[in-house]
């Protein structure tokens, strides 16, 4: 599978093709030099989902790493038929700040004088401002909720919660039981500290992620909500280098072949088991093939369907 | 009244004009004889500098090129010193005065890496060269290693601890990595106000223990601040070519044409690339050290000249004893005055003002080469000797081969 050569190989252009069936050139939305916080003009898989099916806002969610705050935007589009509208809730250490700094505000338990109270109004609202695109703050009353029953079990300090990929998979295991999605997406991240440094990171990664897939699809299996009726797609948004002549060969910013180069695995009902589909394909013809399972149609998706995936 | 500083402490005349000295004389008139053909004396340099080339492929035989540097950092102190000297107003040649004594005249052609210079050498010395290389070589990289790898041990620890607290996601300890990076930096650059100089003595007076003469170097970095900076600015320069000879073989591997070698043939396309490329890295190492040996002899004439005018005789003891013999054989030492002139208030304050901004320009260019280290393994990151050795400043060493391609 590949990554068109229109694209580039980044985290974040991977993302949207992986969610929209369609390479698009991205320019961060500021204007900030390396930014990534990019725009989809063409509806996501979300928007699709919850157009089509009527379904609520915590049903269609992306669970995000705590330091990629420019992808908990990807939740919608700028398509003027889709859009705001439509958009995915977002589970991420993120958002739990927000909520938690709004509750303090709120209740104001720590006896924060009027000074104190201004800053942290100041803060609450440069952390609401990252989401300019949507008029009301906050997201729906249900994520709220979550959000009250992990403060419950975490508490406020931060310190206590799982970090990383390892929280990631405790937000998706928590938002299977609490919010029932229908859609999720994960983006698991602690493979990618190994750009420039120790190539341990790497593996230790991919151990991370892997024992937290395993967690998900057991905890899945265990709920009769989700038994037998879950597709799960694993899918990088790029791959990395090979250059053979270095001692750690994993960027990809550079349009290099191999970080061209990627996968996705199938995997649930009315999908061939231990299938291999071995051809050339595109990266955005995921987003099809997952649409296409859910029965959705995407008119603005660029990509074909992955019909050998299917039984 | 009169007062000199360079007071010699053994009887060494100072130089007369070649006509004045019939020893001179001949020995200058063989000089001119003996030299065979500039086609011989062109090989004979091709040769040397091919087998430094070859030296810098190894780690350990790099300490050897680090040694021959020395012996040509120590000609260069000896030419500047010649340059300016009295000595030289009164016609005595840089070839004569190399030949007027034997201490110096080792140093009348490019050191050689096994042989003595001298051909009448018998015994054990055949191999002199290679033994004075090799001991010049490993004080040199041991007194460097002292005063410069704190700075880069701890940008090497702060970048560790950098991605290691983002991988673990220790994002309320994230200011200790940068921290402790520009603390390297910071470390390394003062370093390296220091070290050039104090290096460049060890390699006049052939004494490692000069090297840590503390105030007397630190006095020297001072008196030639500004040109200590365009020191510091050249090294940060010349180590722009190492930069890109290190990063490019990160995106040359992507050329599709080297999925189709085996092993071997991508580590020996590697080795002849770092073989090449040794022939860029030796000529730039030479040149950053001859001009640190070039801004020590400056800066030594400048202190001399001072503090004899002044009548301060307070560091006259802090000379090396081949710095006095060697400036009085030139002629430095009689540099009289009657009187220690006063030093006008402002002019100091203008003077003191000016080397604060030297060595402030030279700190920043020290900074600009360390940046330069942290770019170079953004782009292509080597473990261990990516950080720790500076390729320009310790070992002339610029060869990667990633673990894969080992053995």
């Amino acid at each position: 599978m590949l990554i068109g050569d229109a694209a580039e190989t980044g985290h974040g252009q991977g993302t949207l093709n992986l969610l929209t069936g369609k390479y698009d050139s991205y320019t961060d939305a500021k204007g900030e030099f390396l930014g990534e916080r990019f725009e989809a003009k063409v509806p996501t898989l979300f928007e699709y989902l919850r157009r089509a099916y009527n379904i609520a806002q915590h049903e269609t969610l992306v669970i995000n790493g705590e330091d990629r705050t420019q992808e908990e935007f990807y939740t919608f589009s700028n398509h003027h038929l889709f859009g705001a509208e439509f958009r995915s809730n977002v589970l991420s250490l993120y958002r739990y700040k927000v909520y938690l700094l709004e509750q303090q505000i709120a209740a104001n338990k720590l006896g924060w004088n009027e000074q104190t109270l201004a800053e942290k109004r100041d803060e609450l609202q440069k952390m609401r401002s990252l989401d300019y695109r949507t008029q009301q703050p906050g997201q729906s009353p249900e994520i709220d909720q979550f959000w009250a029953r992990w403060r419950n079990y975490y508490g406020d300090s931060g310190l206590v919660n799982p970090r990383g990929d390892r929280l990631l998979t405790e937000l998706s295991i928590r938002a299977l039981q609490q919010l029932r999605p229908r859609l999720m997406m994960v983006n698991y991240n602690d493979c990618d500290y190994v750009h420039w440094g120790n190539m341990a990171h790497y593996t230790q990664g991919i151990a991370t992620m892997d024992a937290g897939i395993q967690r998900i699809v057991n905890a899945v299996e265990a709920d009769e909500f989700y038994r037998g009726n879950t597709l799960f797609v694993v899918a990088p948004d790029c791959g990395r280098d090979t250059s053979p002549f270095a001692a750690v060969p994993c960027q990809h910013h550079f349009n290099s072949r191999s970080s061209r180069e990627v996968f996705a695995l199938f995997v649930g009902p009315g999908i061939d088991r231990g299938k291999i589909v071995d051809r050339k394909c595109e990266q955005i013809e995921v987003a099809r093939t997952v649409g296409q399972a859910m029965g959705l149609t995407m008119p603005h998706a660029e990509a074909s369907i992955l019909e050998e995936a299917f039984a | 009244m009169s007062s000199s500083i360079l007071t010699p402490d053994a009887a060494v005349e100072p130089l007369r004009s070649a006509s004045d000295s019939p020893t001179n004389n001949a020995q200058s008139n063989d000089a001119k004889r003996k030299p065979t053909s500039k086609i011989f004396g062109w090989l004979a340099a091709t040769w040397r500098f091919f087998v430094g080339v070859v030296l810098c492929q190894h780690l350990l035989a790099s300490l050897l090129v680090v040694g021959w540097t020395n012996r040509i950092m120590r000609r260069r102190v000896l030419y500047e010193w010649w340059r300016g000297s009295p000595s030289r107003s009164t016609g005595i040649g840089f070839p004569e005065f190399l030949h007027s004594d034997s201490r110096f005249q080792a140093a009348a052609a490019l050191p050689h890496w096994i042989g003595p210079e001298e051909q009448t050498t018998t015994g054990w010395r055949w191999c002199r060269s290679l033994v004075d290389n090799a001991m010049r070589g490993i004080a040199a990289t041991a007194n460097l290693c002292v005063i410069v790898l704190p700075g880069a041990v701890l940008w090497y620890y702060a970048w560790v601890l950098g991605w290691t607290i983002s991988f673990n996601k220790v994002y309320e300890q994230s200011h200790l990595g940068a921290l402790l990076g520009f603390t390297g930096i910071a470390l390394f650059a003062a370093a390296m106000l220091y070290a050039p100089i104090a290096l460049a003595r060890q390699a006049f007076t052939n004494s490692p223990a000069v090297f840590y003469q503390w105030k007397f170097n630190w006095r020297l970095v001072r008196y030639g601040a500004w040109g200590h900076a365009r020191l510091a600015a050249l090294f940060a320069v010349l180590a722009l070519p190492l930069m890109v000879i290190k990063v490019a073989p990160y995106f040359v591997g992507h050329d599709p044409a080297f999925q189709e070698f085996s092993t071997e043939e991508l580590a020996a396309w590697l080795r002849g690339y770092y073989f090449w490329t040794g022939m860029i890295l030796l000529p730039l190492f030479l040149l950053a050290w001859r001009q640190a040996a070039k801004t020590y002899a400056r800066a030594a004439l400048v202190m001399s000249r001072l503090d004899d005018q002044r009548g301060n005789s307070r560091w006259q003891s802090s000379w090396h004893a081949a710095e006095r013999q060697t400036l009085h054989a030139l002629g430095y030492s009689s540099v009289t005055v009657n009187q220690p002139s006063p030093v006008w208030l402002p002019r100091r304050v203008a003077g003191s003002l000016s080397t604060a901004c030297g060595l402030a320009v030279a700190w920043a260019a020290w900074s600009v080469l360390s940046l330069q280290v942290f770019v170079s393994q953004f782009f292509n990151y080597v473990p261990g000797m990516g950080w720790l050795n500076p390729p320009l400043v310790i070992l002339p060493y610029l060869r990667y081969l990633p673990p894969g391609l080992v053995d």
